[in-house]
Order: C-alpha cells, then structure tokens, then sequence
C-alpha cells in the first residue's frame, strides 16, 4: 500500500514537475553555455586588437614610415582578435545550438523512459533465459 | 491525530516512504553497482564476440539489458526524490502551503512508533548525529532510552507557527521530557549546547544537499569559462610577481568558507566600482582575516554576483617580499614597478592587491624610492584599482600619516566577529579537519574553543584565534591518540599551554587548592592571616565564582620590608603555576617621572614600547609583582583603577593588553610605621585593617578608589623570634641542599639558627638581611675551608659558637673530612 502512494506519486512527478524541472535545468544549461563560451563579452569587444596588444602612435612629429609600422601592427592585432573570436563565437553558438536542439529529444526520451525501462529489462531477461 | 497520520497527511509522504524502503545510501549503491555492473558486462560481450565464444554472448546481453534496467531505475528514483521535494525542502528551505514540518522531522516522524517522539529522535540517523555532537555515544543513549522509565506523550506544536523544524522539535523535547532533560543535565549539556548541535548538524545536511545541485544556476556559474579574458591585456612582468585569485579558488579551502562579513564586502564593492580612485585599504590586525575578505569579494567576481564595474576583474595578489627581495638598487626597481603598473592599467581588468601595503612602502622608501609618488598616477586612473591590506598599527603609523593616500585610497576597518560567525566559521572548518584527520569534534568542545580563545589568548581581537586554538588541537590531540574532542580535551590542551587550571576540577588540583595555605606555608613563615586570606581569594577565583574581566585575583600586600611579601608572591606562583618563574616582576620605584606612563604602556610619539606591556605580552599567565608600588607616579597608579577593575589597559597605538590570566600582587611599605606602632602595642595589625586603610588614605598615598579595587588588602606583620628562628631554618636547609651537592653536608644545629636569626635580622629591613648574614658568615667559612682542601667531598661539617666570647659568629667546626 506504501509503495503504491510511492509509484502513484512517481508519476504524477515524472509527467509534471519534473518536465519542468528538465525545462529550467535546459534553461540553465544554456545560459551556462552561452557564458562558458563568453558569447556577449566577444561580440562587445569583436573588433578589439587580441589581448590589448599593439603599439602606440608617435607623439610629436608624423613619420609616414612609423605610423604605417603602427597601423599594421594594430591591424593585424584587430584580424587575429576577430579571427579567434569569430572560432570562439561560431564554437559557442554551435554548443549552444545542439544543447536546444537535443532538448525535445531528451524530453520525448523522458517521456518513454518509465516503459524503455521495463522493455530493456523483460529484453534483458528473454535473453539471458534464451 | 496520531504522529502515524499526520505523516501520511503530508506532502513529504511519498518521499519519506521511498526513503525508509530505498535509502539513499542504497540508492547510490544500486547505482554505482548496477552501472559499474553495464561497464564490465560490456566489455565482455566485446571479448566474446572477437574470441568466438558467441555462444555465452547471448547471456552476457541479457545481463547487460538487466544491469541497464537496474541503473536506469535508481537513477530515476533519484532525480525523483532528489528533485521531487527533497532540495526545495532541505537544501533550500523552500515549503509548500501544506507543510507543517520539515523532511528533517518527517523521517523521525515516519519512524515513530507508539507516539514515542523522544525514541524515535534517539534512534533516528539524524538524532544520533545530533546526540554524538553533543558528546554522548550510541552506547549512553539506549542506556538512557532503556532505563528512563515509561515514555511521555504529548501533542506536538504543529500548526501554531509555520513549519515545525528539527531545531523546534528538539527544543520542545526538551523542555517537555524531564528524563530527557535530565539525562543530558547529567552529561552537563544544556539547551543552548544541544539546540547549538542540532542547528550544526542540520547546516552540514543543508550545506552538503546544496552544493550537490550541480544544475544550479549559481554552481553552475562557479565554473571558469573560456576567453573571458581575451579582450583584456597580458601581464608578464606582473605575473612574475603576483597570483591569480580566481585561479587560486580552485585551490583554496577559502572556497569552502561561508560568508559572515557580507557589509564589509558591499562597502569594498562600491568603493572600487567608483569611475577614479577606486582604492581601498583593508585593515584589520590579523592577516587571514584580511585576506578571507578579499577572498569573499573574489567568489562574488567568480561566481558573476559582483556589480556589473567589477564583472570579469582578474584579482591578483602581489607578492611584497618577493617583489622587494628581487632588487638591489633603486633604478631596477623604479623601473619594474612602473612597467607592472602600466602591464596592469593597459590589461584594464586588473584590481591589485598589496598583501602588505606599509611594507612596500617602508622597503622603497629605504631604497630612497618615493613610492607614493610612482604608483599616484596608477591610483588616480580609472584602469586599474588597488587594494592595500594593512594592520591597524601599521595604518596608523604609516599609511595614515600620507596625505597623498589618504585622497586616493578609501578605508576600511574589519570588526571583529560576533561569537556566532565566529562559531559558524568554526564548524566549517571542523568538517575539512574531521575528513583529514579521523577526528571527531562534539559541540561543546567547540564553544569551549572559542570561549577560552577569548578568555586566554588575548592579544587580538580577531576571530581568528579560535580557528588558530582549533588547529593547534589537532597535532596535540594525534600526539595523545585521541580521536574525540570533547570540551574535557580543549580544557585539557588550553591548560597544557597556558598554565592556568580551567575546567573540572581534578582530584590533585582539589587537593592542592584545599592545602593551599599548608602549600604555601612550606615557603612562608608565619603571617598566617595573610596566607588565609589570599587562599581564599584564590579558591573563589577556581570555583569559577570569579569575575572573568577582572584578574584572577589582585592583592595589595602591605606590611615593613623583609616579612615574607615578596616571598608569598613566589610561593603563589610556584603553587598555582607550578613554577615560581612564573611570577614577573616590576620596581615601581623606576616609575616616579612625569613619563613613568609614557615608560609602561609606551609612547606613540616616539614609537617606544612600554614596559608593562611588552611584559603582560610575554607573560601573560601567572604572577604579576609590583614591587614598592606606593613610590610609583600618581597617574601610574590612575591607569591601574583601570586593570584592576576591567583586567586591561590600551597600550601606545590603542591595542588591549590584558592582565585577566594574571594575579596581581602590588606589595607596599605604606603604613609600616603604623602597623610597627601596634605591634609595640600589642595590637594585631590584621585586626585593624580598616584604621590602617584610613591611616593610607588620609596620608594620600593611595587614593580609596584604588584601594577598593583590590580583591583583598592583605596585612603583613613584623616577624616574631620564633618565625625569624624558622626561616633562619629554611634559608640553612637550601644552603645544606646546595651543599650536598658539592658532596659536603651540613649538619644545622641550634648555634647556627639562633646565630642567624639574632645577628642577620633587623628592626628596619627584617629577615631579608639575614641571607646576607648566611652568605658572609656560614657559606665564606665553609668555601674559604674548601678552598684550603680542608673540606672536600664527602666532608661533614658544622658550626659551634665562637670561642672567642666577644664574636657572637659561629665558627665552622668539620666533623669528618
């Protein structure tokens, strides 16, 4: 009698709350993923030169020669910052991608796994007594 | 409603019952079996089917289906009890409209047979938990539960207030069952230590089912990302010199610790989220509480709880010493701060932090560097913020005094810890050093730890300290092989290292402070009152009827010079001590200048440290003599209204110096005069306390004030010839000891004593020159007789009276040589 509040209960759980519950752990994922992968921190900073590098412009007097030097120091500081943001950013979105999309298919798994259990186990036994 | 109802009525009954079938404890064995079970089983279908055994392949699947089964179900009936209502109800004390207690409660509840409630507390996990917290074993408690007598029932207090928690039930059971209450009377727990235990018992379930939740968005957020950092600058040279306190997390038990200085932080939040100057110097006395407050503000930049200005700000801590031991000319190191300054203000999310601003300071301005001026510009931009962690004398002396600093850094005091954070900290750390060192801890060794912190260790007021006492237990307990630390124990080690008997008295201590007076008598002569009264004082001190924020006792010894006051002062300190060195000692007369105060407690003006401080500091347990005390200057004596009352003083730079673990004697020939009148009259002195009080007091010697604080004003009286007979005696006998190590012995006769006692004592100075006297007249003879090979090893020796008629000395007289 016990049991059976026990197993009633499970369902109740298993096809209400804890959808809902694997919705907001989704939800968290990700968000987590979006930030483990800094997603908005380098599309705010997407064209900046890569870790700050670069070199500063002369101060007094204009040397065509050492303001080119300095431009193309900083531009390709700017190309290999946005080379490697542009993988980051593509690797993040596409983590972020398959973890949405695996979402329907963990929840239909979900919604089967009380009777993929009892399946895998009656298999199980049919087998091994074969 | 019986307890059998209520539980079904309850939300949490589904879960309480998957509980007592499927404990998690079997749970979590079904499932690392059954899953390590798969593992195996699939390795093996792979190795039969590349042997060619397929005929067992079959079998082996079948296995493998079953195992899977297996896992799957315990897995599901672990997300479902996990995630049903357990963490809503334990780990974030989260209830329905229905609840009316805890799952705490429900499983005793659910266990509960015959409306036994107290049993089924006893025999609960969680019960027993709490009960060995308390000290006492599984063993004591079905003792108790066995011979208690029939059980009492009663009606629970649900739905008068909320959600009935352990804390509530354990409370009411309390005060509801005498037996119960009565039992842990015994075992000397009361209410505040058992509901103490409970609540500890219950933050390390909630604190555990907290951190499981992996999913959380806050555990979640405490794992480190990636190219967080890239639109941040390097810094090279700074990293030569410093660590990374985001990275050091991972490492660091700091990681561990709950926050109590939540205030402390927000004020250091706003101060560097400011647009310019965002500088702040943490000041606190001790260093790991300075850092634990850095270590706070670096989980909230970790865990993206800080304000948005300090979001993805790398930490770092800059080693001084290393920095400083790195240079040896000024130049150098000019140059390599400017270029870590510029490192860090180009980087743009980097806050450093000095661990020990005033010594870098000090160290460059040595170097001839003009520090304040290099790192000003740094200070005053918006790029880069700094953290100086500092003392509060260093603060004071140095930092403070810098005008410059001062408009650019903000400051912030660390307060002490109230007792309960201090507590709360305490039972963290137990945890970590229960798992390293097979130990057990109960609750009132805990509270006993920050109690005699407070009481013995007095040189800060950190909470610190009890943490320090904490892990100082530890080797001391291994050393013992002891594996549960009661209060019994942390009495035990306090005493080891202070010296000073705390906690239960010990049949040896009982008998020492009952034969106080006999003790004490085996070094004093006569003065028999005296000896009464200071025993007495004494024994009330142990009897634990003492105030704790006074000394532990303070007497004012009064009587003419040579009459055993100095020498009860030893005495004491040899019997409540153990060794006579632990009495210190302070001439009063050197303190009669207008300074003499500046010479005690030190002057901040010219740095110097006083005298009476640096001695409390070293010595703080044992015997405090102030010696001629009524020569000292009137505001010397001002300063000790104040110990003698509260059993401290503030020193140079303000700090607390306390005199709790001492005895103070201040002994004084005020009135010796008086007392020799009475003597002559026939007067006991000791009778007439009151007039010779008067008698100080209208001389303006001491001021009645001063008097009254004294726990007792002892009278010493002239010595008689019988008493100068008997420590003529004693002073002999330490001669002859001295002797018998020579190999010579001394045999003391009538001549001898008589000799010393009429010729060495006086009217004026008393017995003292009567060392004098033993010195010149009995030990010369017997060295000068050494020297001449007259006496040698194995001699035995003596003295007779002169016969010369006219020398009253007597002469040596060697029996066998």
């Amino acid at each position: 009698m016990r049991i059976a509040v026990v197993i009633g209960h499970y369902f109740i759980w298993h096809y209400g709350r804890a959808i809902k519950d694997l919705t907001r752990i989704y939800r968290n994922l990700i968000a987590f993923t979006f930030n483990f992968f800094s997603v908005d921190i380098l599309v705010r900073s997407y064209f900046a030169p890569w870790r700050r590098m670069g070199e500063e412009y002369p101060e007094h007097g204009v040397d065509p020669f050492d303001y080119f030097s300095t431009f193309t120091v900083n531009l390709i500081m700017r190309l290999v910052g946005i080379f490697m943001r542009t993988v980051a950013i593509v690797l993040g979105l596409v983590t972020t991608l398959v973890v949405i999309l695996s979402y329907p298919v963990v929840l239909v798994l979900w919604l089967a796994l009380p009777l993929i259990v009892v399946i895998i186990f009656f298999i199980g036994l049919g087998l091994f007594f074969k | 409603m019986d307890i059998s109802q209520l539980v079904k009525n309850s939300p949490l009954y589904p879960i309480l019952i998957l509980e007592s079938v499927l404990s998690n404890r079997v749970r979590s064995w079904m499932i690392k079996i059954s899953g390590g079970l798969f593992v195996v089983l699939v390795v093996l279908a792979a190795f039969f089917s590349f042997s060619g055994l397929s005929s067992l392949a079959p079998k082996v699947w079948g296995l493998i289906f079953v195992s899977l089964a297996f896992y799957l179900f315990a897995k599901m009936t672990e997300f479902y009890f996990n995630s049903s209502y357990y963490f809503d109800n334990v780990a974030l004390n989260r209830y329905r409209p229905g609840d009316i207690f805890t799952f705490t409660v429900g499983r005793i509840l659910l266990g509960v047979q015959n409306d036994d409630v107290l049993e089924g507390f006893l025999l609960s996990k969680v019960g027993r938990r709490v009960i060995r917290r308390c000290g006492l074993s599984d063993r004591a408690t079905n003792e108790f539960l066995n011979h208690r007598g029939p059980a009492v029932f009663y009606k629970l207090p649900l739905n008068s207030d909320g959600v009935l928690k352990l804390r509530d039930l354990v409370k009411f059971l309390f005060e509801n069952d005498s037996a119960f209450a009565q039992w842990l009377s015994e075992a000397e727990i009361n209410e505040t230590e058992l509901i103490g235990a409970v609540g500890w018992v219950v933050y390390e379930i909630e604190y555990g089912e907290y951190r499981k939740r992996w999913w959380s968005e806050s555990n979640l957020a405490k794992l480190p990302g990636i190219a967080k950092d890239w639109g941040f600058g390097n810094t090279y040279t700074l990293d030569k010199y410093s660590w990374d306190l985001i990275f050091g997390l991972s490492y660091s038990s700091a990681d561990y610790e709950y926050s109590t200085r939540s205030d402390e932080i927000a004020q250091i939040e706003n101060i560097l989220a400011k647009q310019k100057e965002a500088n702040v110097f943490i000041v606190a006395d001790s260093a790991s509480e300075r850092m634990d407050v850095v270590w706070h503000l670096v989980r909230q930049i970790r865990d993206g709880v800080a304000p948005p200005a300090l979001e993805h700000k790398r930490p770092v801590l800059f080693n001084t010493a290393v920095f400083l031991a790195h240079f040896k000319d000024r130049s150098s190191l000019e140059t390599e701060l400017l270029k870590i300054l510029n490192e860090a203000g180009k980087a743009g999310n980097i806050i450093l932090v000095f661990d020990n601003f005033a010594g870098l300071l000090q160290g460059m301005t040595a170097l001839g560097t003009d520090f304040v001026s290099l790192i000003y510009p740094a200070l005053t931009s918006n790029s880069i913020q700094v953290i100086g962690l500092s003392s509060n004398d260093d603060f004071h002396h140095l930092l403070e005094t810098n005008a410059t600093l001062m408009t650019t850094f903000d400051r912030i005091f660390i307060r002490p810890l109230p007792e309960e954070s201090i507590i709360h900290n305490l039972e963290q750390t137990v945890w970590q050093i229960e798992k390293k060192n097979r130990l057990f801890f109960t609750y009132p060794a805990l509270l006993e730890i920050v109690r005699d912190a407070n009481r013995y260790f007095t040189e800060s007021d950190s909470g610190d300290k009890a943490v320090d006492l904490l892990v100082e237990i530890i080797p001391w307990a291994q050393s013992r092989s002891y594996k549960v630390i009661s209060q019994t124990e942390v009495e035990e080690m306090v005493q080891t290292k202070t010296g000073i008997p705390i906690g239960k008295l010990q049949p040896a201590e009982r008998e020492n402070l009952m034969a106080l007076e006999k003790n004490l008598h085996a070094r004093v002569v006569g003065q028999d009152e005296a000896i009464v009264s200071v025993s007495n004082a004494l024994r009330r001190a142990r009897a634990g009827v003492r105030n704790a924020e006074r000394p532990i006792g303070s007497f004012l010894f009064l009587g003419p010079t040579g009459v055993g006051k100095t020498e009860t002062s030893k005495a004491l300190a040899e019997v409540m001590f153990g060794q006579e060195t632990k009495m210190v000692r302070l001439d009063m007369s050197e303190y009669q200048t207008s300074d003499a105060v500046a010479k005690l407690i030190g002057s901040f003006s010219s740095g110097k440290p006083g005298i009476l401080a640096d001695l409390v500091r070293e010595s703080p347990y044992g015997v405090l003599l102030l010696d001629e005390f009524e020569k000292t200057n009137p505001d010397v004596l001002d300063i000790f209204l104040q110990i003698l009352d509260e059993g401290f003083f503030s020193d140079k730079e303000g700090k607390r110096v306390s005199l709790r673990n001492l005895i103070i004697i201040a002994t004084s020939n005020a009135g010796a005069d008086l007392i020799w009148q009475m003597v002559k009259s026939g007067i006991k002195p000791q009778d007439k306390v009151d007039d010779l009080v008067n008698h100080i007091v209208e001389k303006g010697i001491f001021k009645p004030e001063l008097l009254n604080r004294f726990d007792a004003v002892v009278i010493f009286h002239p010595l008689q010839f019988d008493e100068l007979n008997q420590i003529a005696l004693l002073m002999l006998n330490k001669l002859a000891k001295r002797l018998i190590n020579q190999g010579v012995t001394l045999e003391i006769n009538d001549i001898m004593v008589k000799a010393v006692a009429e010729l060495g004592a006086n009217e004026v100075f008393g017995a003292r020159p009567m060392q004098r006297f033993i010195q010149d007249n009995i030990e010369q003879q017997v060295a000068d007789a050494i020297i001449k090979g007259v006496v040698r090893s194995g001699s035995i020796v003596s003295f007779i009276a002169s016969s010369n008629l006219n020398d009253k000395r007597p002469q040596l007289a060697v029996k066998k040589l």
